[in-house]
């Protein structure tokens, strides 16, 4: 194919095209993102409770290599079982593909999941719940800082009319750029060869210093589907991971929070010491949250907030899942990225944080 | 339309000749000045100083012109709203972008969606109106609303029932959100950050989201059907340095000013360019995926270009949009559709035409791709009229039907579109009239 044969002169573009790309883009911002082709793929909510359909895209003209790492989020005895799986992908110029996380994806032309299959995908275990990261390398392994792949997850099940399980919600995956001289998201050309992918906005973008989450008092009326079909109810989950990750020494990372919210009426309210443990999934009536974010506790039917570290911790990324019930019993999720806060003066006080992410040695 | 045939990759020699292309253009990029705009575009992970949401949709048993009754579905959209100022009040102009269709093309005709709803004689024509609000939002309040009832009055200000907030009667929010036109409505809505005179403000204090969900109207004995679906506001933040050079007489400039712009036109504040290409992921249309269900998709897209004080011109403004379709063998088709104004279709009607009517014949079918999962880079063509530019904003939802895909709704979900680059040349939103 074409694309095989051209590998050799690839190489020489994508020097070529980083240069093009660095003076091009001088000024960009150095961030991470739910919108632009990045080198690393973050992907909070992955379960196999339902299911998990996973979408990765190569968005240039060359080929791209990948590594992805589920990582199993659940606790036992308090304490995170921290499995990784990890496996390659092989991408060739603009190709999408996907896999549900349940079955995985084989290498097999005759098998029913056509076109190019990018490499043996595992599926995961029954009742899985955790996180997928994937990032991009090249051939030898080591991280490339292209920022060539973009990527969605679907969460749900749909079996037929009538089943009060029928839901589904999407989101997008978090990308963290790789940094060119002129800022991040340029042309990675300050990724360097080791395995330890520095988050601090000279190789990789710095993780942000919060979240802001827009959420809908936990238990209240859902205003939208209230008045046709009372009563409703809406129920927000939210999905958190630590920004960085040991896949070198399996070190499940943790952190803790403070939740700092105001309601409709510009009451403040606060919740500290929030921990995640390597996976974070609970409502917000969870105890965890103090009860300030119940239809009882927040005071108005909606709230904002914004999540930062404690002290040294780290940054958490995540996204939020909210159920819509309505009074006949059926229901569905709808998901949604949160905002990323950046704000470094008070009283945000959005500070970004330095991390990393260290790869396992490579052999 | 245009189709190209599928490609499994060009020739070496033309990835060599490709290659000295880059070298030059990268030698002609270095010289030559960059663009005074930031070299990022909208985005809808950030607050920012102005917001769009692109897909609104109400249709409410209280709707006058077309009522559902028990048993019919229901449509309405929550909107999320936040100040992420935590010191200071922030005022917000916003606009409803009425993108119904009349019988007749007349306000007085009724609502449709196709010539069929309409009298004989008289063809659906889009009818494109705004309806305008402005609210004053207290530091990091939260705000929510439905688009069917919007809100008489805002928590904060000192009339609204409830605990009072503190720092009232002066630190009070005010204004209120107008309902939607129409009920139904099909649009969208936008909002910029401004201040006590309505001039927009270079800060970056919006951020929002939109749930799209649908319900069954009781009481009834059908099976019940409730699907959510959301999206966040795609926001461009303002360039908080910026200053006019000359008094600024309206457009906001996304970027710089479209090419063609009267030389007496400055912008009134600059803010982050439209994106160069839009990527949506989606499954092929008639899909059966992990999830279950038979899958579909609904893109919209509207122009980031828009005369808002004058409709009769953004009725009349079209932008071509050109699709390339990737499927996971790697082979490439192509096809165009025009943006007029507002476009909400699902992807195998951009190339065969509005109805079921030919869609397994459709580049976005999955019979014709022949695998479940495709990229879809979008991007706007220039072909619009001097002063306006031609960029694209978009949001996608997938719908998952029972069975087949003329079988009901089970579930739905909505993404914001993955973005790659911007548009150096630049796209203009009017807020009154265009000189």
């Amino acid at each position: 194919m074409s694309t095989v044969k051209g590998l050799r002169a690839g190489r020489i573009a994508l020097v070529l095209i980083g240069m093009t790309l660095t003076a091009a883009t001088v000024g960009a911002e150095e961030r991470f993102t739910t919108e632009r082709p990045s080198s690393v793929l973050l992907f909070p909510k992955v379960v196999n409770t339902s299911e998990t359909i996973i979408e990765i895209t190569n968005t240039t003209n060359l080929l791209v290599n990948v590594h992805c790492f589920y990582v199993d989020g659940q606790s036992f005895g308090g304490f995170p079982i921290w499995d990784i799986t990890d496996f390659d992908l092989v991408l060739t110029r603009q190709q999408p593909t996907h896999w549900g996380v349940g079955t995985g994806r084989a290498v097999d032309p005759t098998d029913k999941e056509t076109g190019l299959d990018p490499g043996l995908i595992p599926p995961v275990v029954p009742g899985f719940t955790g996180f997928l990261a994937c990032i991009e390398v090249m051939p030898s392994g080591e991280p490339s800082g292209a920022n060539s792949l973009k990527g969605e997850a679907t969460v749900g099940q749909v079996t037929q009319l009538g089943d009060p399980a029928n839901h589904v919600s999407k989101y997008n995956a978090i990308g963290i750029q790789a940094c060119g001289q002129g800022g991040c998201g340029g042309g990675g050309t300050q990724v360097n060869a080791d395995n330890v992918l520095e988050l601090n906005n000279v190789e990789y973008a710095a993780c942000p210093g919060g979240l802001l989450v827009n959420f809908a008092a936990e238990n209240g009326e859902d205003i939208a589907i209230g008045p046709a079909n009372p009563p409703s109810v809406v129920s927000t989950n939210l999905t958190l991971i630590p920004c960085g990750i040991d896949f070198e020494n399996l070190n499940p990372p943790s952190t803790l929070l403070a939740f700092d919210l105001r309601n409709e009426f510009e009451s403040p309210g606060s919740t500290e010491g929030i921990p995640v443990d390597c996976w974070f999934s609970r409502d917000l009536g969870d105890p965890l949250f103090g009860n300030q974010t119940t239809i009882g506790g927040l005071g108005s039917f909606f709230g904002s907030g914004i999540l930062r570290p404690i002290g040294p911790s780290l940054p958490v990324l995540g996204v939020a899942n909210v159920l819509h019930m309505a009074g006949d019993g059926s229901s569905d999720t709808a998901a949604t990225n949160l905002h990323f806060c950046n704000e470094p003066a008070a009283p945000s006080s959005c500070v970004e944080v330095n991390s990393e992410i260290r790869l396992p040695t490579l052999p | 339309m245009v189709r190209l045939n599928a490609t499994w990759g060009a020739p070496r020699g033309s990835v060599l000749r490709l290659l000295a292309a880059v070298a030059l253009l990268g030698l002609a990029s270095s010289a030559a000045a960059l663009p005074p705009i930031e070299a990022d575009s909208a985005s809808s992970d950030l607050p920012a100083g102005y917001v769009v949401f692109p897909k609104i949709v109400v249709h409410t048993t209280g709707s006058v012109s077309q009522p559902i009754a028990a048993g019919g579905t229901v449509f309405d959209t929550l909107i999320q709203l936040t100040n992420t100022d935590e010191k200071n009040p922030i005022n917000v102009d916003c606009w409803w972008v009425n993108a119904n269709s009349h019988c007749g093309g007349t306000q007085s005709g009724a609502i449709c969606s196709s010539n069929a709803q309409c009298p004989l004689g008289q063809t659906c024509q889009p009818r494109w109106a705004v309806l305008d609000f402005q609210i004053r939002l207290t530091p990091g309040q939260p705000i929510a609303f439905t688009a069917a009832s919007g809100l008489n009055r805002i928590p904060c200000d000192t009339t609204f029932p409830g605990p009072g907030c503190p720092g009232a009667p002066a630190n009070k929010a005010s204004g209120l959100i107008r309902p939607v036109p129409e009920d139904p409505f099909t649009g969208e809505l936008k909002c910029v950050e401004v201040d006590d005179d309505d001039d927009p403000v270079p800060a970056n204090h919006i951020k929002g989201e939109a749930t799209i969900v649908s319900t069954i109207a009781q009481p009834t004995t059908a099976p019940g059907v409730t699907t959510a679906a959301a999206y966040n506001g795609i926001g461009f933040q303002a360039d908080e340095a910026f200053m006019p050079t000359q008094v600024p007489t309206d457009p906001l400039c996304l970027g710089d000013l479209p090419p063609g712009t009267p030389a007496a036109i400055h912008c009134n504040q600059e803010y982050q360019p439209c994106p160069g290409v839009l990527i949506l992921n989606h499954f092929f249309e008639g899909a059966r995926t992990e999830i279950g269900g038979v899958v579909n998709t609904e893109l919209v897209l509207v122009p980031c270009s828009e005369d808002l004080g004058n409709p009769a011109r953004s009725a009349a403004f079209t932008v071509p949009a050109e699709f390339l379709v990737y499927n996971e063998f790697e082979q490439r088709l192509s096809t165009r559709a025009n943006v007029s104004c507002y476009r909400s279709t699902t992807l195998a009607d951009i190339d065969t035409g509005p109805g079921p009517s030919g869609d397994t014949f459709s580049v976005f079918a999955v019979g014709v791709q022949g695998t479940i999962a495709g990229q879809t880079r979008i991007r706007g063509v220039q072909q619009a009229p001097a002063g306006l530019g031609f960029g694209l904003l978009g949001v996608a939802c997938e719908n998952y039907h029972d069975g087949s895909l003329t079988g009901p709704i089970l579930s739905r979900d909505a993404f914001n579109l993955h973005h790659e680059g911007f548009r150096a040349e630049g796209d203009a939103v009017y807020l009154s009239i265009f000189p």
